[in-house]
C-alpha cells in the first residue's frame, strides 16, 4: 500500500486543503454537528481559504498537509503552545495512515520546539483515532460550536536527545 | 564555453555563496550541510553597484538554464552557477514534467544582516554578495538510536536556523516521515554547532535545508 508523504504546506495549497477540511468536517464529523446548521456553519465559518494562508503564514503554526496518490488528503496544524489545532483527512481515505503520519508529523515538529506535552480538543467521532495513537483524555467535555462538544486529550512527547 | 572549475577560482572576483536549496543526503543518520562553491559577482556590476534578482529556469532532460527575468548584467554569471546547480539541489522526486526547477540569484551588493538571513532562509534561492561564507558544521553528535524503532522509508527535509554563534536555534520540518527515528535524528540536530555564516568576517543568521534519505535495509 502507498504511504502518505507529509509535508509543511504552502500558500498553494491553501485552496485544496481547506476543501479538505470543509469535507471532512461537513461529512466526518456527523455525530458532533448531527447538520444542524446552527453547528456546522461557524464550524465551517473559519475554514475558508484566506484563514489558511494566515495560518500558514504565522511563525507560530506549523501546518502540513499529507498526500497520496498525489493529491492533498489530509491537513494537520500545530501551534508553538503545544496545541493541535486541525487534524483531518479526507472522507473517501481513512482508515490509511494518513492521521497516524500527520500526527507523528506533528510530533516531530514539537519535539523540535523543546514542548514536552501536546494538547487537543477531539470530536466524538476521532477519540478513538487519538487513543489509539498515545493520546489520554485530560478533562471533562468542553462546549464547542453549536451544540457540539471538544473532548480534551494530551500525549507527553519524549526526549529523545543524544 | 563554460569556464573549468579551476579557471573559474582564479577569477579574483570569486566570492563564496550560500545555496538554500536541499542538499543531497549521505546516509540516514543526520544528513549533511550545504554545498558550498565558487561563485560570480560580475566585477563590472559589483562595482557599479548593480544588484537584483536573476531568475533561471533549469530542466533536467535536456539541461537547459535559460533566464527568465532578471537584469541583463547579471544573467550571464547567474547561468554560469546554475549550470552545475541542477546536480546540486533535486528539488522534486516527481515526474518528468516536474523535473524543471525555477532558482532565483540573489544578487545584493552591500546586504544587511537580517537582508541576509531572509535570504538565506528563502527556497529555490541562491544569495550572493561577496565575503559570504556559509555556515559549516564542526560538531555532529549522532543521534540517539533504538531497535526497538520503527524503521522508515522516505525522506526527511528540515530547515536549521543557525544563530550568530553558530548553535542552532531553530529546526523547522519541511518533509517528514514520522517515528522515533525521525525525532531522535531531529534532536540531534538541534546539538549540531557550526562555524556561523558571515559576510566580510561578520557572522549573521543564517539558514541550511537539510536532507535525510531514509532506506530500509
Amino acid at each position: 500500500m502507498t504511504r502518505a508523504s507529509v509535508r509543511q504546506a504552502t500558500p498553494e495549497d491553501a485552496e485544496t486543503a481547506i476543501a479538505v477540511v470543509r469535507d471532512s468536517i461537513t461529512r466526518l464529523c456527523v455525530a458532533d454537528h448531527d447538520n444542524d446548521p446552527h453547528t456546522l456553519e461557524p464550524w465551517l465559518r473559519n475554514k475558508t481559504t484566506d484563514d489558511f494562508a494566515r495560518w500558514i503564514e504565522s511563525a507560530d503554526n506549523h501546518v502540513v498537509v499529507a498526500e497520496l496518490d498525489s493529491m492533498i488528503r489530509g491537513v494537520a496544524s500545530l501551534h508553538r503552545s503545544g496545541e493541535i489545532r486541525l487534524c483531518y483527512v479526507a472522507p473517501d481515505r481513512q482508515r490509511v495512515g494518513i492521521g497516524a503520519a500527520l500526527l507523528l508529523t506533528l510530533e516531530t515538529q514539537a519535539s523540535a520546539w523543546g514542548l514536552h506535552k501536546l494538547v487537543l480538543n477531539s470530536t466524538i467521532g476521532a477519540r478513538s483515532f487519538y487513543e489509539r495513537n498515545g493520546y489520554t483524555p485530560s478533562g471533562q467535555p468542553v462546549p464547542g460550536f453549536g451544540r457540539s462538544l471538544c473532548f480534551p486529550y494530551e500525549k507527553t512527547i519524549l526526549s529523545l536527545r543524544g | 564555453m563554460p569556464k573549468s572549475s579551476s579557471e573559474r577560482k582564479r577569477r579574483p572576483w570569486g566570492a563564496a555563496f550560500l545555496l538554500t536549496g536541499i542538499s543531497t543526503a549521505l546516509g540516514a543518520c543526520g544528513g549533511n550541510v550545504l554545498h558550498s562553491a565558487e561563485v560570480i559577482y560580475p566585477d563590472a556590476a559589483w562595482t557599479a553597484g548593480i544588484e537584483g534578482d536573476v531568475v533561471v529556469e533549469t530542466c533536467n532532460s535536456p539541461p537547459s538554464p535559460h533566464v527568465l527575468s532578471g537584469r541583463p548584467e547579471l544573467t550571464t554569471a547567474a547561468l554560469e552557477m546554475s549550470a552545475g546547480s541542477w546536480k546540486r539541489a533535486p528539488r522534486s522526486e516527481g515526474t518528468s514534467l516536474e523535473n524543471c526547477r525555477q532558482t532565483r540569484f540573489a544578487f545584493r551588493r552591500s546586504p544587511t544582516s537580517s537582508e541576509a538571513a531572509t535570504l538565506s532562509a528563502a527556497q529555490d534561492t541562491i544569495f550572493v554578495t561577496r565575503g559570504l561564507k556559509r555556515a559549516a558544521v564542526v560538531n555532529r553528535p549522532p543521534p540517539r538510536d533504538d531497535p526497538e524503532w520503527p524503521l522508515v522509508e522516505g525522506v526527511t527535509d528540515a530547515d536549521l536556523t543557525i544563530d550568530e554563534s553558530g548553535h542552532v536555534s531553530s529546526v523547522l520540518l519541511i518533509k517528514s516521515v514520522g517515528g522515533p527515528k525521525e525525532m531522535a535524528a531531529i534532536a540531534a540536530m538541534k546539538e549540531w554547532v557550526f562555524v556561523p555564516a558571515t559576510i566580510e568576517g561578520k557572522p549573521f543568521v543564517s539558514h541550511s535545508r537539510l536532507r535525510i534519505r531514509w532506506e530500509l535495509p
